[in-house]
């Protein structure tokens, strides 16, 4: 009992000659200020993310390409953003992460943090999606950010494959109803021709400049006789740092 | 823990508040100096030896004694998180939610860790 009496009056005596103040409390509230700010801004921003890859998955044209009668497996996984999913999984980690440092945190369990922040962040996605702002960034990604250019590069050669029936590229000459110019991914100029039985998969008809993804049959060189057209809407970039997009029909050297 | 004294969480008791400081602190000691808590330096009370005879159905007159020579031994060989739950349990007398608190884990972390510590007890009592 002495003991503790003394190791108490020790203490008090070092607080008071020491002048040791407790640490303001303005501190505490910053300290909990930043996480909760970091773990809000993570969920924008993994909602942001995810409505990239909500635009990147609906943009695929999976119709268009299930005309073409083509592996629609290798498609997906050929296709899937994994370079926005590793940033949401990472922004989705730094939630939990978050949250966990917060004076409640450790009361819930992970998962329940981690299917809370996909939850918010996909409905938030969602919403982000609908007012566009999927496509924005990633054609603002597209056209200036190179390594991601060259990331979605795979993405747009999928088009590219005459010889398996599948075509993309932006219109730059309409020769007749059933005969346009296109400029593909590869700088190559391919004459397209159509009859009556095309099936047009889009609102937008044919018109120059426009990008065009179409299903069809190579039927010499550089010719191709589509069956299936779906006529892009304006605005997207179509190529490595978006280069092919109306306004700029000519690839550039 | 004066230092932090203006973080105090008033919906804690303040034991728990104070045991979950040190306990941090004891550990981040630990790992400075790259040491591992081991020997038992724990008081065995009558109420400590109560308390497992009847948790873990165990002869009073038999088993009593043996484990009151024992358990310092038994609970030295447990792993560190599991004589954790079990110190706080038995020798603190800690409710779930308080354990909770200290362990910062969520409180069903802290029942399967608790139920896992009297498996291996169990066994460690065995296999003696």
């Amino acid at each position: 009992m002495s003991d503790k009496k003394d190791f108490s009056s020790q203490l008090i005596d070092r607080i008071t000659e020491e002048d040791i103040r407790p640490k303001p409390q303005w501190q505490f509230f910053l300290k909990r200020g930043v996480i909760w700010s970091v773990a809000s801004a993570a969920v924008v921003f993994g909602a942001l993310s995810m409505a990239v890859v909500i635009y990147m998955v609906r943009e695929n044209d999976w119709d268009l390409y299930l005309q073409a009668d083509k592996n629609l497996v290798a498609f997906f996984f050929s296709t899937v953003p994994y370079f926005w999913l590793v940033i949401f999984i990472a922004l989705v980690s730094l939630v939990l992460y978050q949250i966990k440092h917060t004076k409640r945190g450790y009361k819930h369990h992970g998962y329940i943090i981690v299917l809370g922040s996909v939850v918010i962040s996909g409905l938030l996605g969602m919403m982000f999606y609908a007012f566009g702002l999927g496509k924005a960034i990633d054609v603002v990604f597209e056209e200036n950010v190179s390594f991601y250019s060259e990331y979605v590069a795979p993405r747009h050669a999928l088009w590219a494959r005459p010889e398996d029936g599948v075509l993309a590229g932006q219109i730059i000459a309409i020769e007749s109803d059933s005969e346009f110019t296109i400029i593909t991914l590869h700088d190559e100029e391919w004459t397209v021709y159509t009859d009556d039985d095309v099936v047009i998969l889009s609102i937008d008809s044919i018109g120059l400049e426009r990008l065009v993804r179409m299903t069809g049959e190579q039927i010499g060189d550089f010719e191709f006789h589509a069956e299936h057209i779906k006529v892009k809407p304006e605005g997207v970039p179509f190529g490595p740092r978006g280069r092919h997009r109306p306004g700029n029909a000519m690839p550039i050297p | 823990m004066y230092y932090n004294l203006r973080d105090y969480d008033m919906d804690l008791s303040f034991s728990s508040w104070i045991y979950r400081i040190t306990r941090n602190e004891a550990i981040s000691q630990f790992r400075k100096r790259k040491a591992r808590p081991h020997g038992n330096s724990v008081d065995v009370e009558d109420y400590v030896i109560e308390a497992f005879t009847a948790e873990f159905d165990l002869n009073k007159e038999v088993d009593e004694e043996y484990l009151r020579e024992h358990i310092g031994t038994l609970i030295d060989k447990m792993d560190l998180k599991y004589r954790e739950v079990l110190v706080l349990k038995y020798w603190q007398d800690r409710s779930y939610e308080e354990m909770s608190d200290i362990l910062q884990k969520p409180p069903g972390t802290v029942a399967t860790l608790l139920s896992r510590a009297k498996q291996q007890f169990r066994k460690l009592y065995k296999e003696l």
